[in-house]
């Protein structure tokens, strides 16, 4: 047995009161006589009524000691079955609003206060909904910890659902934890109480920043979303240069929408980072953002095909059509032309896409054969985006291409896609000088999308520009296999990037990230660097936060948990208040049959 | 706590009638010897004839033989007054099976006066006459001081008086004008329990019924029998002033009305199985 408050164990000192109080005799009993007379001057005279008299064993007494006892009981909350210690779960809102002024601080009060009402030996555990969630304290950590979790929360997230932490949190809740959900807003769980610490507040937020290519090199175009300010001020700065400023004014929309302002900087040569503020407001985290120069790096193409089949089918109509390419040898390229595929030993330690143009097999005994469609064409392929071959001729050999077909026709795979052990294949079955395809707007188009998804190979981050939350893609080089990158945080933090061709981080943090190699020396070399920023319109929307507490459904449903230590002492408090009304009235009637 | 008198009461009642004594009684013909001469059967004696007697109660026999007219004289029988004094002060309610065993008495000596076609009255000490009915604890809210009731008591008749006699002062002269010119006097003196014995209590409020006044004390064994010792001296003088003007006395204690027709009642004489 267990208590849910032993400091009220001390009201057992009333089963001593009550008999003291008996052995004074503070009950003096009344009695009506004829003959008062008669007892003039008899017995001894009480005083005050306080006559100390050996205690009678009456059943009032033992009525009321038994009362003292169990009144003591039933306020410190007896609770039966197994001792256990109340078990908190918290699910921390790692969104971003969560970051806003006040919002922390509320919430480290009143989880202080709710830790303080279920005692001193709760144990906690802190959950931050993310994507994924983390758990930042605990499992059944003691609840001391709750301040060093509170410094470590930094919520940043974009919007995003409880669900995933609430069903770690109830995993780690097991059958007697108690969830509480901390938020900024009105939120109804079932099974858990919602502390919700927001308050409502005007804010302003860098919503989008972009590179246009208008203008002699280009402009960064802003959008500014007003949530209920009027003026704000846009401070941008490029590289090391002052900031520009832009004084911005908002008319608000009747309907309470946000109102955006566009706002277009002509970009300077040669910039490699621009960054952007907006002065400062209830919500930090939506004001700054940082914008990285996308480099320009052309993709390698080889062309490797004999020089009979150059002539016979060429393709430099389709690369003067094309920009962002270079020629290069074939071990330096990220796309290469051949007539075969090559031999497995052949192909370059690095990543590439290989074009295998030749009709199947067949081609030799003169059987080529002019497709006229239907074509079937995986369309979900990046390959074949915008592609259509409509009334086109396609010249193919008689036999089709191995690989996933993307494109049929007659039963025959024309074009078809093989994994291989450095990059991808592509088989192009197409016969003589191609017929009707090249002529068709579908050739250059096809070509086109073969080049970019061999960019996709360039080494280095594969976007530079990222959201808060999304995942940055980098991609080692031939010569960065077995060196140590690194990416530093702009607080500092260091992840190291995993092992791997092409690996994928997390961003967790706004701001310049680089991406350093580190070398057996200690010594640094920034290979590359991408910047990350904040934007979510909801998160920014601060105006309908606000401030509450929502039990648990369940309980409002007056079905409390059977296993839940408070529910049990209420149980156990009901059980108890009944015997002791029982008690207090067999105590009036036992006074009332005193003769009087 | 006053309730009517059960059918119990009223049985036990009809098993017992009254005892009257030898001392002639006076009141309306009846079956009770009186003084003075009568019309009843009993034959008192003769004197001469004088003009205007009723010629049926000459001794014919007698003038037969020595011609001398001379009238026969009978005895007179009445029936004789009852008159019940009932003590109202507030000491007769201070229990409920007090106040009941007087409400029982009262109407038990009316019925008994009736069954000897008795006329009777119930008269309040120091007030007036009631019907027995009427007996109730709202009746009992005199003093202490008993007094005679304020209507004239009938002579030659039979006086009951019911009392808790918890008088503190000497009841010698009330008894007489209560026995003053009556033939038989009853006084039965009815005590509760806790009059009769008083418990040991560890801490007490006495409260006077009367007085209202108020004393705190701790009954304990030395206590208990000084009381008891208190009224055997105060019961004793009351029964000594009853039996010095001729009458009877019984205390008994308030309870079941059939114990008290059986044993003290009868034991005393002024009762006896019908």
């Amino acid at each position: 047995m267990s208590f849910a408050s032993p400091a009220f164990l001390w009201a057992l000192a009333a089963v001593p009161a009550v008999l003291l109080l008996h052995w004074f005799r503070r009950r003096v009993v009344e009695r009506r006589v004829a003959a008062l007379f008669l007892f003039e001057e008899l017995g001894t005279r009480t005083s005050g009524g306080r006559v100390r008299a050996p205690i009678e064993r009456t059943a009032s007494l033992l009525l009321e000691c038994l009362l003292a006892a169990l009144l003591a009981l039933w306020l410190a909350g007896p609770v039966f079955g197994e001792t256990k210690v109340p078990h908190v779960v918290v699910v921390f809102d790692g969104s971003a609003s969560m970051a806003a002024e006040g919002v922390l601080g509320a919430a480290e009060r009143r989880l202080s206060a709710l830790l303080a009402q279920r005692g001193q030996d709760t144990r906690l555990s802190v959950v931050r909904s993310d994507e994924p969630p983390e758990l930042l304290l605990g499992p059944r950590a003691p609840a001391a910890g709750l301040r060093e979790a509170m410094a470590h929360i930094r919520p940043v997230g974009r919007q995003h659902d409880l669900s995933p932490a609430l069903d770690l949190a109830r995993q780690l809740a097991g059958q007697g934890g108690e969830i509480v959900v901390v938020t900024d807003g009105p939120f109804v769980v079932a099974d858990a109480r919602v502390l919700a610490c927001g308050q409502p507040a005007t804010n302003a937020a860098l919503r989008s920043v972009t590179i246009s290519d208008e203008g002699a090199h280009g402009n960064l175009v802003v959008h500014v979303g007003s949530h209920g300010r009027a003026t704000a001020q846009l401070e941008v700065a490029f590289d090391d240069g002052a900031p520009q400023g832009v004084p911005l004014t908002f008319v608000a929309a009747a309907s309470g929408e946000p109102a955006v302002r566009r706002v277009t900087v002509p970009l300077p040569p040669s910039w490699q980072v621009a960054r952007l503020r907006l002065d400062a407001d209830a919500l930090a985290i939506d004001d700054e953002a940082v914008v990285v120069a996308e480099p320009r790096t052309d993709v390698g193409i080889a062309d490797e095909r004999a020089a009979a089949d150059r002539t016979v089918l060429p393709l430099d109509r389709v690369w003067s059509a094309l920009s962002g390419w270079r020629p290069a040898p074939a071990h330096e390229a990220q796309l290469v032309v051949r007539s075969v595929p090559a031999a497995p030993q052949a192909i370059a330690t690095m990543e590439q896409l290989e074009v295998v143009l030749a009709p199947s097999q067949g081609l030799a005994s003169g059987r080529a054969v002019e497709r006229r469609g239907p074509f079937v064409l995986d369309r979900g392929h990046a390959w074949l985006a915008g592609i259509e071959l409509a009334d086109v001729r396609w010249p193919s050999g008689p036999a089709g291409v191995p690989g996933r077909a993307l494109i049929a026709a007659d039963g025959e795979v024309l074009l078809g896609e093989e994994i291989v052990a450095h990059g991808r294949r592509c088989f192009l079955d197409v016969a003589g000088d191609g017929g009707g395809l090249v002529r068709a707007p579908a050739w250059p188009i096809l070509f086109h999308n073969l080049v970019a998804s061999a960019r996709e190979l360039l080494p280095g981050v594969h976007e530079r520009s990222v959201r808060l939350g999304d995942d940055v893609v980098f991609r080692r080089g031939a010569g960065d296999a077995a060196v140590g990158l690194v990416v530093v945080a702009p607080s500092g933090a260091r992840t190291p990037l995993p092992a791997g061709r092409v690996v994928a981080v997390r961003t967790r943090e706004a701001g310049l990230h680089r991406v350093v190699a580190a070398n057996a020396l200690g010594s640094e070399q920034e290979i590359d660097r991408f910047a990350v920023r904040f934007a979510d319109a909801h998160e920014s929307e601060l105006r309908d936060r606000q401030a509450g507490e929502w039990p648990p459904q369940a309980l409002v449903a007056g079905h409390e948990r059977a296993d839940d230590p408070a529910a049990l002492a209420a149980g156990t408090r009901r059980w108890l208040g009944l015997v002791l009304l029982l008690l207090i009235v067999a105590d009036w009637w036992v006074l009332q049959r005193r003769p009087t | 706590l006053a309730e009517d008198p059960t059918n119990d009461t009223a049985d036990v009642a009809r098993h017992h009638r009254l005892v009257f004594g030898r001392r002639p009684f006076g009141g309306q013909d009846g079956a009770r010897r009186a003084p003075g001469i009568g019309s009843s059967l009993e034959l008192h004696g003769f004197r001469d004839y004088v003009l205007g007697d009723d010629l049926r109660h000459v001794d014919w026999r007698g003038y037969a033989r020595n011609d001398q007219l001379r009238v026969r004289l009978h005895e007179a029988q009445v029936a004789p007054h009852v008159d019940v004094l009932l003590d109202g002060s507030a000491s007769m309610a201070v229990t409920g099976p007090k106040v009941r065993t007087v409400q029982d008495l009262v109407r038990a000596f009316v019925s008994w006066a009736a069954d000897a076609d008795c006329r009777s009255r119930v008269l309040l000490l120091g007030g007036d006459e009631l019907a027995a009915a009427d007996v109730a604890d709202a009746v009992f809210v005199g003093g202490a001081a008993p007094a005679p009731p304020r209507v004239a008591l009938r002579p030659l008749g039979l006086r009951v008086l019911i009392t808790d006699a918890l008088w503190a002062d000497d009841p010698q002269p009330v008894l007489q004008r209560l026995a003053a010119g009556c033939s038989q006097f009853v006084a039965v003196q009815v005590l509760d329990a806790f009059e009769q014995a008083p418990t040991e209590m560890a801490a007490v409020r006495l409260v006077d019924c009367e007085t209202g006044r108020r004393r705190e004390l701790r009954l304990d064994r030395a206590a208990c029998d000084a009381y008891r010792e208190r009224l055997e001296r105060l019961c004793a003088a009351f029964a000594d002033a009853v039996r010095a003007l001729g009458g009877t006395s019984v205390r008994l204690t308030a309870g079941a009305f059939a114990t008290i027709c059986a044993e003290d009642l009868t034991n005393a004489g002024i009762v006896e199985p019908a």
